[in-house]
C-alpha cells in the first residue's frame, strides 16, 4: 500500500466516523452512505452462506439492519467493514443453524479431483462444488472451513470474525477436516461398492 | 496437505475469482430503518456491581439470619 492509498483510507475512515456520529445523533439518512459503501463486500461474504440471490439479498439486509441497531456499540477501534463482516458471519452462521444439513446429495470427491486436474474450472463451478462439499458438515465445522479455505482467512482473522479463540479455531478446523475426510471417503466407498455390485 | 485439504484449497482458489456481487439493498434497508429504533445504551458495569452487591447482601442475610433470630428471640433455642 502506498502513501496515497493510506491517505485515502485515513480520509475514508474519518468521513465514516463523521457519518456514524451523524447516524447516532439521529440522522438516519446518513446510514444510506454506509450501506452503499459496503453492500458489495457484504454480499460477497454472504455468498458463502447461500447461493440463492434472493436469500443473499435478505441476509445482506439483515446485516445492515442489525448493524444499525448496534451501531452505538461500535467502538471504532477497527474499520467499519471489519465490524460489519463480523455481524455478517454471525448472521450467516445463524442462518445455517436454522437450515437442515444436506444429507443425500451427490458430491463425489474423486470426480471433483479429476475435474480439477484436467480442467480450468469456472468460479461458478468451484463455488457450487465447494458449497456442496462443505454443506455436509455441521454449521460450526462448515463455518471454520469456509473462513479458512473460501475466504482465505488466517487463524487470527477467523478467530476475530467468529469471536472464538485462536486455539478453538485450530482445533475446530482440524476436527472439521477429519470429519469431512471420513464422510467423503465413506461416501466414495459406498458408491464404489454400489458400482461393483 | 492431505487430499481433502488439497481439494478444498483448490476449490477455494477458484471460487474466490468470482466477480463481486452486484446488489443494491439500500432502498430496502432504509425502508426498514424507521420501523426499528436504536436501543438505549446501558452501561453494564453499574448493573453488574449492583447485582453482585444484592447477591452478597442476600447471602450475608441468609448466613446471619439464625443468629439475629437468637438475639431478638432468645427463647427460640428452647424449641
Amino acid at each position: 500500500m502506498n502513501l496515497a492509498d493510506s491517505q485515502h483510507n485515513d480520509d475514508d475512515d474519518a468521513s465514516e466516523r463523521r457519518i456514524i456520529q451523524a447516524v447516532l445523533a439521529g440522522d438516519q439518512n446518513q446510514y444510506r452512505v454506509i450501506v452503499q459503501r459496503h453492500q458489495q463486500a457484504i454480499a460477497t461474504q454472504m455468498r458463502r452462506f447461500s447461493r440463492d440471490p434472493l436469500l443473499i439479498e435478505e441476509l445482506v439486509q439483515e446485516v445492515f439492519v442489525e448493524a444499525f441497531l448496534s451501531l452505538h456499540t461500535f467502538r471504532q477501534r477497527s474499520p467499519l467493514l471489519h465490524w460489519l463482516r463480523r455481524i455478517a458471519v454471525r448472521i450467516g452462521y445463524r442462518f445455517w443453524t436454522k437450515q437442515s444439513r444436506q444429507k443425500n446429495d451427490n458430491v463425489d470427491l474423486s470426480s471433483v479431483e479429476e475435474y480439477l486436474a484436467t480442467n480450468e474450472p469456472s468460479a461458478d463451478w468451484a463455488e457450487e462444488k465447494l458449497g456442496n462439499v462443505l454443506a455436509h458438515l455441521k454449521p460450526r465445522d462448515r463455518l471454520v472451513l469456509t473462513l479458512l479455505y473460501w475466504d482465505e482467512c488466517s487463524i487470527a482473522e477467523a478467530a476475530d470474525l467468529t469471536g472464538w479463540s485462536q486455539t478453538l479455531v485450530k482445533v475446530q478446523a482440524h476436527r472439521a477436516r477429519q470429519r469431512l475426510k471420513k464422510m467423503l471417503e465413506s461416501k466414495e466407498h459406498g458408491s464404489h461398492r454400489k458400482n461393483t455390485n | 496437505m492431505d487430499r481433502t485439504e488439497k481439494i478444498l484449497t483448490e476449490l477455494g482458489q477458484h471460487a474466490r475469482t468470482a466477480p463481486p456481487s452486484s446488489i443494491d439493498v439500500t432502498p430496502s434497508v432504509m425502508r426498514r430503518l424507521p420501523d426499528v429504533s436504536v436501543s438505549p445504551t446501558w452501561e453494564k458495569a453499574p448493573l453488574v456491581i449492583a447485582m453482585i452487591s444484592v447477591a452478597i447482601a442476600a447471602s450475608v442475610t441468609l448466613m446471619f439470619l439464625p443468629s439475629w433470630q437468637i438475639m431478638n428471640e432468645p427463647w427460640i433455642c428452647y424449641f
